[in-house]
């Protein structure tokens, strides 16, 4: 009978814990939901100006192939350019490159967004703007020097997979502005054509 | 039990029973978070919130939690806390969301907050658990902010993101790496023990009745497993 009672009772007592739990979170996701949804929003509103300073602010396109890798497209409102997110495979993970490239195609600056599952300290290395820097204004890229009209891309010494990812980020994003240039292309002469 | 000063209990916490340095509790989420002083910071910062809230209810429930799910039900309120601590972090202090993005959930299998509860928490006042907790809180703070800056300094060069080391020398990777980390962690240990077995011998009875095996051991009164 005892044990019948302690086991009721440890019922009872975890039960309650778990509805007041859920209860608590609920009432501090209801009041925190709107205020990190802002911050979310403006945190990568300001990525993607950091990226594209041209633009003033961005919309989401949909309406379009994906290249594969190629994970999200936003298209400034002014037309000055575009943010390409793209991941590709790293040394023990998925590295994420965020690129701008403006309406001539050329880049504007390219950000590592997420390295988290490379090495610490060799596969970070990446991040640093002084090594994205040589990315800047190049219209295409070529892993080997002498290529005509690339812009020869540097790898970091240790870090080639990561190097490699990046490069093959920024690789993806410059296919799919290239469909993208296309298809508005081809969505004009449709109307022409009307 | 004999009773403890709010300040001693403080101390003990903080130095005598520090949970990185002496009781090496919590050590795998250490290393991962001390790369960077400034993840450290609001890691451990975190963590002493979490503690003292989790320590304070603990002790509020003991009556009424049974002995039989004191654990799972520690770990609910563990997990409450961090998860509203999360909340409220990404809302109100997005800088340190960004640090610690990956880390904060991970702080409700610290074993350190557990082992607290289950030490000090449920054989104590609200008060002197919650002092307990601010204690060992700021304990964990302190070595986790002094790893972190020896990490930084002798890993990347910087301190805080500012560069301190001579541009001539260049930084060691191993020591923002994991096995760095237990090196630079190994060698707090071996000093904080050095400075208070030269300050207070700590007694094997202060050990004893630490320890939650206490109740049953046989080594009680007779020197102690250690010695």
């Amino acid at each position: 009978m005892n044990g019948v009672k302690n086991a009721a009772s440890s019922i009872i007592v975890t039960c309650t814990l778990c509805l007041v739990a859920c209860m608590v979170v609920t009432l501090c996701f209801q009041v925190t939901e709107e205020r990190i949804t802002q911050n979310e929003q403006a945190k990568a509103n300001e990525l993607r100006l950091e990226l594209l300073p041209d633009a003033d602010s961005f919309t989401k396109v949909d309406d379009c192939d994906l290249v594969q890798g190629v994970t999200e497209i936003y298209k400034a409102d002014n037309k000055t350019g575009w943010i390409i997110t793209a991941q590709a495979r790293g040394y023990q993970g998925w590295v994420t490159v965020m690129t701008g490239i403006d309406q001539s195609g050329k880049i504007t600056s390219v950000k590592v967004t997420d390295v988290s599952a490379e090495t610490a300290g060799i596969g970070t290395k990446l991040t640093k703007q002084d090594y994205l820097d040589q990315y800047r204004g190049a219209s295409s890229v070529s892993s080997y020097k002498g290529k005509l009209n690339s812009t020869y891309i540097e790898a970091v010494s240790g870090a080639s997979y990561t190097s490699e990812a990046v490069f093959n980020c920024v690789s993806l994003s410059f296919m799919q502005v290239q469909e993208l240039i296309d298809s508005e292309k081809e969505a004009k002469l449709y109307e022409q054509k009307k | 039990m004999n009773r403890k000063s709010k300040r001693e209990i403080f101390l003990n916490g903080l130095l005598y029973e520090n949970p990185l340095l002496i009781s090496a509790l919590g050590i795998c989420s250490a290393l991962s978070m001390t790369s960077k002083t400034a993840d450290a910071f609001w890691a451990g910062l975190t963590v002493l919130f979490t503690l003292v809230c989790t320590n304070v209810f603990l002790s509020a429930l003991k009556r009424v939690i049974p002995a039989q799910v004191r654990i799972p039900c520690s770990m609910l309120i563990i997990a409450t806390f961090v998860t509203v601590g999360q909340l409220l972090s990404k809302a109100y202090l997005p800088s340190m969301d960004q640090s610690l993005s990956d880390y904060l959930p991970l702080i409700t299998a610290n074993c350190i907050i557990l082992g607290r509860g289950e030490i000090f928490a449920c054989r104590n006042s609200i008060v002197n658990s919650a002092v307990d907790g601010f204690g060992c809180g700021c304990g964990y703070l302190a070595a986790l902010l002094a790893t972190a800056m020896l990490r930084e300094i002798l890993g990347s060069g910087t301190l805080l993101g500012l560069r301190v080391l001579s541009t001539n020398l260049d930084p060691v990777p191993l020591f923002i790496m994991v096995p760095g980390g237990l090196f630079v962690i190994g060698i707090l240990m071996a000093l904080l023990k050095k400075l208070l077995s030269l300050s207070k011998p700590v007694s094997q009875n202060a050990i004893c009745s630490s320890c939650p095996a206490s109740p049953h051991c046989p080594r009680v009164g007779k020197g102690g497993c250690t010695r």
